[in-house]
């Protein structure tokens, strides 16, 4: 029989979680770690009435944001400089490092992944690849974890899997091992990615990696700077943009518009100049998110299992969990043949 | 920076922080809830001379305001819905009265009322808060919060008894289970 009592003990008694005010050790480590991040967040102005519940565009990285300006350690006169920056004032140089510092700081934490949803199209006059439009969703990692679905557009949505590739990019060689699943044919390729010191005939920044890495390389090159203040769908951002980068290969540009409070990436775009000829990308960000680095984060950084799909010759031969980050399905002996998914 | 600031906001933190997580963690979706205690502690922090002296409902305020936020973005009111929906179809399912533990009645009966009313009775059930608190947490006058979480529970014994099947059906039930 269902007890007969008062209503409000009755909800009280359906608490779900009536000791969840009682921290474990694990949980003071997290406040602490909160406490320590939001003391070194610069403290704002006030924003204007309503502030708390306007909704930024990426609200979830905010928390994930603040940890990235702890952990670059810019100091508040810093942070003086870039809100006198916004005014489009003349910048110093002060402005730029610390915008630009900000920037790496937010899109290369080491116990994160990073997930990003992105149309993504071609420009230019000689597209190198189908030029799209086309919705990039991926995840990677600082330690040069990839995962990267294609998806067609249709009717101003996402239409089916185009293709998917997934590897590791290692960071101290810019090249790595990846599995490439043609949707179309329901087919696994092995291969690799990224840029050889051999290879001449690529970019010398590889303009498909994660923003993140480009822009950390970029600044370790001096050709790093801030570009004055903008807005982007009402958000204050900033633009960075490199200075031309000189290769064999032609001349590449890159420019990236930053939320000026989170520091992530809201557009990106990428060009290429050889002479008379110009190709590249332009894409904006709908999801530019960190997540914590944990067993489901990670698990997105493999690629997807897809039934029934079969190995290329060579799919297998490209090396096992230790390079790939995940588990090759394909057979070791490197044979055509069909996936086996762990 | 005024002097203080920081002292003032790490008392503020620690002497709270508990309560503001058990607060996010009790509202649905339950994996925003380290996000949601940290926007709400960086709004505390960017206006730290605005904090009242009973702070909690003012944290509590905050951190409503924030989540009614991260509802009315497409996902997680999608998220949210998928969640009430999936409550209400166990409810309306055979005899829930019977697979139903109370604790699971009173859930479901919570997701079904509305947000306001459900906030009202979780401040005072599950929060702990006195109702001229839960008042100033809910952002409303203690005359309209009284009147709210009246409603409020007048709905939730309405939605309580649609949910509980009577006496009578719960032992026809059985007998026809047992045949």
């Amino acid at each position: 029989m269902r007890p007969d009592r008062n209503l409000m003990e009755r909800v009280a008694a359906a608490d779900p979680l009536p000791d969840a005010e009682r921290l474990t050790p694990e949980e003071e480590r997290e406040a602490e770690a909160l406490l320590a991040r939001l003391l070194a967040t610069p403290p704002e102005p006030p924003e204007p009435s309503g502030a708390a519940t306007r909704r930024a565009p990426h609200p979830r990285l905010r928390r994930w944001t603040l940890a990235g300006v702890g952990a670059a350690g810019v100091a508040a006169v810093a942070f003086t400089a870039i809100n006198l920056g916004d005014s489009e004032s003349p910048r110093t140089d002060v402005v730029d490092q610390a915008v630009a510092a900000r920037t790496v700081a937010a899109l290369t934490h080491e116990d994160s992944v990073y997930h990003v949803l992105q149309p993504k199209r071609g420009t230019g006059n000689i597209p190198a690849r189908p030029s799209g439009p086309f919705v990039v969703e991926s995840w990677h990692s600082s330690a040069g974890r990839f995962h990267e679905k294609v998806f067609e557009v249709r009717g101003g949505r996402r239409g089916r899997l185009v293709e998917e590739v997934a590897g590791l990019r290692r960071p101290d060689s810019r090249v790595g091992p990846a599995l490439r699943y043609d949707a179309l044919e329901n087919r696994l390729h092995g291969g690799g990615i990224g840029r050889t010191a051999e290879a001449d005939e690529l970019p010398l920044i590889d303009p498909t990696g994660n923003p993140g890495t480009t822009l950390r390389e970029l600044e370790a090159r001096g050709a790093l700077r801030a570009a004055g203040a903008t807005r982007v769908g009402g958000r204050r951002a900033y633009r960075l943009v490199s200075d031309p980068i000189d290769a064999e290969f032609g001349e590449q540009r890159f420019e990236y518009v930053v939320d000026s409070e989170t520091y992530l990436p809201l557009r990106q775009r990428w060009s290429l100049r050889r002479g008379e000829e110009e190709f590249g990308f332009v894409s904006e960000f709908l999801v530019y998110e960190r997540l914590p680095l944990d067993a489901h984060s990670r698990a997105q950084l493999d690629l997807d299992r897809h039934p029934g799909a079969t190995c290329a010759v060579g799919a297998g031969e490209v090396r096992g969990k230790r390079d790939l980050g995940f588990a090759n399905p394909c057979p070791a002996s490197g044979r055509e043949g069909a996936a086996r998914w762990p | 920076v005024k002097p203080g600031r920081d002292e003032r906001f790490e008392r503020l933190f620690r002497e709270n922080y508990a309560a503001v997580r058990a607060y996010a963690l009790r509202r649905p979706p339950g994996d925003v809830a380290q996000d949601l205690v940290a926007d709400t502690f960086l709004v505390a922090w960017r206006r730290i001379d605005d904090v009242p002296g009973d702070a909690l409902p003012w944290l509590y305020g905050i951190a409503r305001r924030v989540l009614a936020n991260e509802r009315r973005s497409a996902g997680r009111r999608a998220a949210l819905e998928q969640r009430l929906a999936t409550a209400g179809a166990a409810a309306g399912s055979g005899d829930a009265g019977e697979s139903l533990g109370d604790a699971e009645l009173v859930r479901t009966a919570l997701a079904g009322l509305s947000d306001r009313h459900r906030e009202a009775l979780m401040l005072v059930a599950w929060q702990g808060l006195s109702r001229a608190r839960a008042a100033r947490a809910a952002g409303c006058s203690a005359a309209t919060f009284a009147v709210r979480l009246h409603r409020a529970r007048a709905r939730l014994a309405a939605e309580l008894a649609s949910l509980e099947p009577p006496p009578g059906n719960r032992v026809e039930t059985r007998s026809l289970e047992a045949n």
